[in-house]
C-alpha cells in the first residue's frame, strides 16, 4: 500500500512534532525510533517526500 | 577366581541376568564413568530413580524447559488482525506473523491441520502467477527474548503442506555482532502434511554482542520459498506448529496456554474489540469504549484516557475508529442517546501503556470509540 502523510497542530496552530497521520488509514504514529512505523516515514522523508500540512 | 580375574569378555552376551546380581550390590564406584551410554539403558521406571534432577544433570546445549519456543503464535491460534488477507505485502496477517515477498500473496486462517493437536493453520496463495525472489512467512523476534540464543546452535521446526515439493526454512539475526542468517530448503511431498526442521549451528554461535535496544529485532524466522520459485495462483502452503528453540534437535511444540500466548501477541499488537471481531467493524455504543463528561465542554479541552491490556514493546502506532469504522474519527454523544460518527479529534496518541484523546473545544458531553494499537518489529 502507498503511504502519505499529514502533519498534526497544536492547539496554537503551530507544528505537533510528536505524532505524524498516515494516509489513508489515519493511524496515529508518534514520534519514537523504535516504532517501525516512525522508521517507515523516516524512509519515506528521506526520499524527498514531503508530508501534508495539518487539516484547517 | 578373584572377582577383577573376570573381565567383561569373558561373560557371554546377555547371561547375566538381573536375578544374579544381588539388590545394592553394583555400587557407582564399580562402574566406569561414561561407561554407561543411553544405548545401554531400554527404560528406567519411575520408581528406579531417587533424590532429585538439577539443572547440572541437564544438557546445557537444549532448553527443554520454560520459554522454550521463541516464536509467538507458532501454532496460529490469534487472528486479532482478521482471518482474510488479500494482497498482502509486508504487512502482519495472523498475530505476529507477516511476510517477505516480492509478489503479493493471500493470506487467511485455515482449519487443514497435521493432526487434531492443531486447530489452526495458515495458508497462503500467491495473488498472481511469478516467479518471486522470496516469498515467504516470516516472524520477527525480538532481541531481549533471545539474548540466550548468542553462541548456540538453534533448530527451528514446523508442520507444512505446500504444492511444491520443497519448502524453505530461513534464519537470520539483526542488531548483532558477528552474527548471520542461513537458509535451508527441505525436501517434502507435495499435498502431505509434513514436520520439517533444520538445526542453524552458525547463525547464532558467532554472536558476540547484541547491539542497539533490547526492544529491538533480535532475528527474523522465515518459512516458504526463497530462491525464484515458479508460483501461480493454484500453489499453497500451510504453516502450523512452527517453533524455534535453542538446541540441536528440533522437540514437541510447545503448546502453551491460550491466555498467555494472547498477552505474547498483545505486546506488539491489540485492540478494544471483542475477540472474534474484526478492527473497524460495526460497534454498538455500549460495547465501545464511552468517555462521559457530563457536560459538552464548549471552549474547553477535553480528554479521554484509557489503559491497554499490555504493556506493549514501545509506542504504538495508534488507529482510533468511530462506531461504524471510520478510522482517525470517534463519535461524538449528545445529551440524549444520539451519536454522530465521523466526529474529529484534535490528538490521538498512546504510550506502551495507555490511549489517549484530547478534543478542543467540544461540543458534545462525551464520546464513543474503538482503537487498534501495533508496536510490530
Amino acid at each position: 500500500m502507498e503511504y502519505n502523510y499529514q502533519q498534526v497542530a497544536n492547539i496554537d496552530k503551530s507544528i505537533n512534532d510528536s505524532i505524524i497521520v498516515r494516509l489513508p488509514d489515519n493511524a496515529w504514529i508518534p514520534n519514537n525510533l523504535d516504532n517501525t512505523d516512525w522508521q517507515a516515514y523516516q524512509k519515506w522523508l528521506a526520499q524527498g517526500n514531503t508530508p501534508l500540512p495539518p487539516k484547517e | 577366581m578373584a572377582i577383577s580375574q573376570i573381565v567383561s569378555d569373558s561373560i557371554a552376551a546377555n547371561t547375566v541376568s538381573s536375578s544374579l546380581i544381588a539388590n545394592g550390590s553394583i555400587l557407582s564406584a564399580h562402574v566406569a564413568n561414561g561407561a554407561i551410554t543411553s544405548a545401554h539403558i531400554t527404560s528406567v521406571a519411575n520408581t528406579a530413580i531417587t533424590g532429585v534432577i538439577n539443572s547440572s544433570q541437564i544438557a546445557t546445549s537444549a532448553q527443554y524447559m520454560g520459554f522454550k519456543n521463541r516464536i509467538i503464535n507458532g501454532n496460529m491460534l490469534i487472528w486479532q488482525r482478521g482471518t482474510t488477507f488479500t494482497n498482502v505485502g509486508s504487512s502482519y496477517s495472523a498475530d505476529r506473523w507477516s511476510s517477505s515477498v516480492s509478489s503479493n500473496m493471500t493470506v487467511s486462517q485455515s482449519t487443514d491441520v497435521p493432526n487434531v493437536q492443531y486447530k489452526y493453520s495458515l495458508l497462503v496463495v500467491p495473488a498472481v502467477n511469478a516467479t518471486p525472489a522470496e516469498f515467504v512467512i516470516r516472524q520477527w523476534i525480538e532481541q531481549q527474548n533471545i539474548f540466550d540464543f548468542a553462541g548456540q546452535t538453534v533448530t527451528a521446526s514446523a508442520w507444512v503442506k505446500c504444492s511444491k515439493s520443497s519448502v524453505t526454512l530461513r534464519i537470520g539475526t539483526q542488531n548483532a555482532t558477528g552474527g548471520g542468517d542461513a537458509v535451508s530448503t527441505i525436501s517434502v511431498t507435495s499435498g502431505t502434511w509434513t514436520k520439517i526442521s533444520y538445526t542453524f549451528t552458525t547463525v547464532f554461535s558467532a554472536i558476540t554482542a547484541w547491539t542497539s535496544t533490547p526492544n529491538a529485532a533480535g532475528a527474523f524466522f522465515d518459512i516458504g520459498f526463497v530462491g525464484s520459485t515458479a508460483l501461480t495462483t493454484s500453489d499453497y502452503l500451510y504453516i502450523t506448529g512452527a517453533q524455534v528453540e535453542v538446541g540441536p534437535q528440533a522437540t514437541s511444540f510447545d503448546f502453551r496456554a491460550y491466555g498467555r500466548e494472547l498477552i505474547l501477541c498483545q505486546r506488539y499488537y491489540q485492540k478494544s474489540y471483542e475477540p472474534g471481531t474484526v478492527p473497524g467493524a460495526t460497534v454498538t455504543n455500549e460495547n465501545a469504549i464511552q468517555q462521559d463528561w457530563g457536560v459538552a465542554p464548549s471552549g474547553s479541552v477535553a480528554s479521554s484516557v484509557f489503559p491497554l491490556a499490555v504493556t506493549m514493546r514501545t509506542s504504538p502506532t495508534l488507529t482510533i475508529y468511530d462506531l461504524v469504522g471510520n478510522s482517525g474519527k470517534v463519535a461524538g454523544l449528545d445529551a440524549g442517546a444520539a451519536t454522530t460518527n465521523n466526529t474529529s479529534t484534535n490528538t490521538q496518541n498512546a504510550t506502551s501503556t495507555r490511549v489517549y484523546v484530547r478534543m478542543y473545544a467540544v461540543g458534545f458531553y462525551g464520546i464513543s470509540y474503538m482503537f487498534t494499537v501495533s508496536a510490530e518489529l
